[in-house]
């Protein structure tokens, strides 16, 4: 693929293209070789643009911003203060708040990007609506995930190996994920995780999981996923032993000081509403009824007084991905 | 106008003009909504470049000053090679867009005011919580007096401590007393919140389980919960009620 491509100075224009600076989604150079030698604008971008932009702004800020202190005050517990309840609350506010601040920059990214004629690619499409864990990841930071098979996994032999080594590819290439995220154990076993589950959906689950219900498909992955979150968000192994331990029942020594607040609840409805509605929109789609533009333009209106004064009055709050 | 294929282009043109000028099909009403939103992302940065320019506020432009409630101005840093490579100067520039822009106070008075009509509490990062009757609280004080419970035998090597540092001091002849203040909170415990009150923990608290041991350690002692609560109890001292 290298050898194909000729320096010339949109070389520059790649590497220092600020939607994609600092953060995913990861841009490969030949996905976007075209527009950079060609750069354009038109009215649509930056009426889209700013359309994403600002639905990833309020993602961010409104949902994901809500949702971190309960989450952070959870995850801060010492194993004798929590209690089945707390460690469910604070898994669900990690779930949402990790979706919504992952996508929420993604979704600024390619609004800016847009706005100045970019079209990048997509890197979130409704993971929490996925059916499985393969599912999931053709859903979840796609750029990475795109990225890795095209880097890694198909070099390692892709799928036209002999299965047990399909399921060592597997595991090699999320073992690696993990540990894209940071060098320590709890990426290391978040990514074993992931590669064993995937190769159980390989062996037999996909088959499986046929006979259930969407929404039970739906659910099922959807715990798998928080169940990996733990080890994600956890400073130590044994502190994430310990919160796995609180969400199937071992009771706390001593008290501690979270419940849920009204502010947590609202972010959390909101959150949810939003994480389901295209499987909402799905079941009661009416081609003919159409939001117009205007509308969404004039709710974005609002939706950036709301962000702009919530960002005035809260102190520095960054990307959960910027760690990574 | 639409890119038929990734390979097919139109021609660059000028980015702002194109809201006013093209001609879609668009609605009539999406275009000035779209120039409100862009202007509600620069018209702050435009607006307080403009009031900082004058340190003396100039009589034509304390209108503008007075509607945006722009009163914080921080002194510029010195623009000179040295600022520019520490970092101070473009630190200096952000500080005073964030603590200075136009609207700022609007901003923050408004979404202060949504907060506590919504969640009886402020959006920021140590929350302000709203009791009854107005009385205001911070959270911190609430976790302590309704959550936070501890046992005598995590409290006993604090109190050994102490009882050592009372030793010292007796011995080089400072005098030592340990004062208790007391909490908004515990002084005020029937303007709480109803969120709060429902979830108080029924076990003893710190201070209920600090007292006697700080007795049983012969520690010098003032018991400021206690005096307040005296204090209160005379009529003249007591909390109005509204």
């Amino acid at each position: 693929m290298l050898n194909k491509i000729k320096p010339d100075s949109s070389d520059l224009n790649y590497i220092f293209l600020f939607p994609k600076l600092l953060a995913g989604p990861i841009v490969k150079y030949h996905d976007i070789e075209l527009q950079l030698s060609h750069p354009t604008h038109c009215y649509e971008d930056i009426r889209e643009g700013l359309i994403r932009f600002l639905t990833g702004l309020g993602k961010k800020v409104l949902l994901a911003d809500l949702m971190s202190p309960t989450a952070d005050k959870v995850f801060s517990l010492p194993a004798s203060a929590l209690d089945p309840a707390s460690a469910w609350l604070g898994l669900a506010c990690f779930s949402l708040q990790i979706y919504f601040d992952f996508s929420g920059y993604s979704d600024m990214a390619i609004g800016m990007g847009r706005i100045l004629g970019f079209r990048l690619l997509e890197n979130f499409r409704t993971p929490y609506l996925a059916t499985s864990f393969t599912d999931f990841w053709k859903r979840w930071h796609i750029s990475l995930s795109s990225w890795i098979r095209e880097y890694l996994y198909i070099p390692l032999g892709g799928n036209r190996v002999s299965p047990a080594r399909v399921y060592l590819n597997l595991c090699i290439c999320f073992l690696l994920s993990g540990l894209w995220h940071g060098a320590s154990w709890n990426f290391v076993i978040w990514g074993c995780f992931h590669g064993l589950i995937l190769v159980a959906d390989r062996a037999f689950w996909l088959q499986w999981q046929q006979r259930l219900p969407l929404l039970a498909n739906i659910g099922i992955t959807f715990f798998l996923v928080a169940i990996s979150w733990v080890f994600f968000r956890c400073d130590t192994f044994s502190h994430a032993l310990h919160f796995v331990a609180a969400l199937f029942g071992a009771p706390a020594s001593t008290a501690n000081a979270v419940f849920l607040q009204r502010d947590t609840l609202v972010a959390l409805v909101a959150g949810s509403t939003v994480v389901l509605l295209p499987l909402i929109q799905e079941k009661i789609h009416n081609p003919r009824v159409r939001i117009p533009k205007v509308a969404v333009l004039a709710s974005l209106l609002v939706l950036l007084v709301l962000c702009s004064g919530r960002l005035t009055v809260s102190s520095f709050a960054p990307f959960l991905y910027f760690r990574f | 106008m639409q890119r038929t294929s990734n390979r097919e282009f139109i021609r660059p043109i000028p980015l702002f003009p194109v809201l006013m000028v093209m001609k879609f099909n668009a609605h009539s009403f999406e275009k000035p909504i779209l120039v409100l939103i862009i202007a509600c992302f620069f018209l702050p940065l435009v607006l307080a470049g403009f009031l900082q320019l004058f340190e003396t506020p100039l009589p034509h432009t304390q209108w503008l000053r007075n509607a945006t409630l722009q009163r914080t101005i921080l002194q510029p840093e010195r623009l000179s090679g040295r600022t520019l490579w520490s970092g101070a100067c473009q630190k200096n520039v952000a500080d005073r867009f964030n603590t200075g822009f136009a609207g700022r106070e609007v901003l923050i008075r408004l979404t202060c005011e949504m907060w506590y009509r919504l969640f009886d509490k402020t959006p920021l990062n140590t929350p302000i919580v709203l009791g009854k009757d107005d009385t205001i609280f911070n959270e911190n004080y609430l976790i302590d007096y309704c959550l936070t419970r501890t046992t005598s035998s995590q409290l006993e090597p604090l109190l050994r401590d102490l009882r050592q540092l009372q030793e010292k001091c007796t011995t080089f002849g400072i005098g030592f007393v340990f004062v208790m203040t007391p909490g908004k909170a515990s002084i005020m415990s029937e303007y709480l919140p109803q969120a709060w009150l429902a979830r108080i923990d029924p076990r003893p608290r710190t201070y209920d389980l600090m007292v006697p041991l700080i007795e049983q350690y012969g520690l010098y002692f003032v018991n400021g919960h206690h005096l307040t609560q005296l204090a209160r109890a005379q009529p003249a001292n007591a909390t109005p009620v509204v």
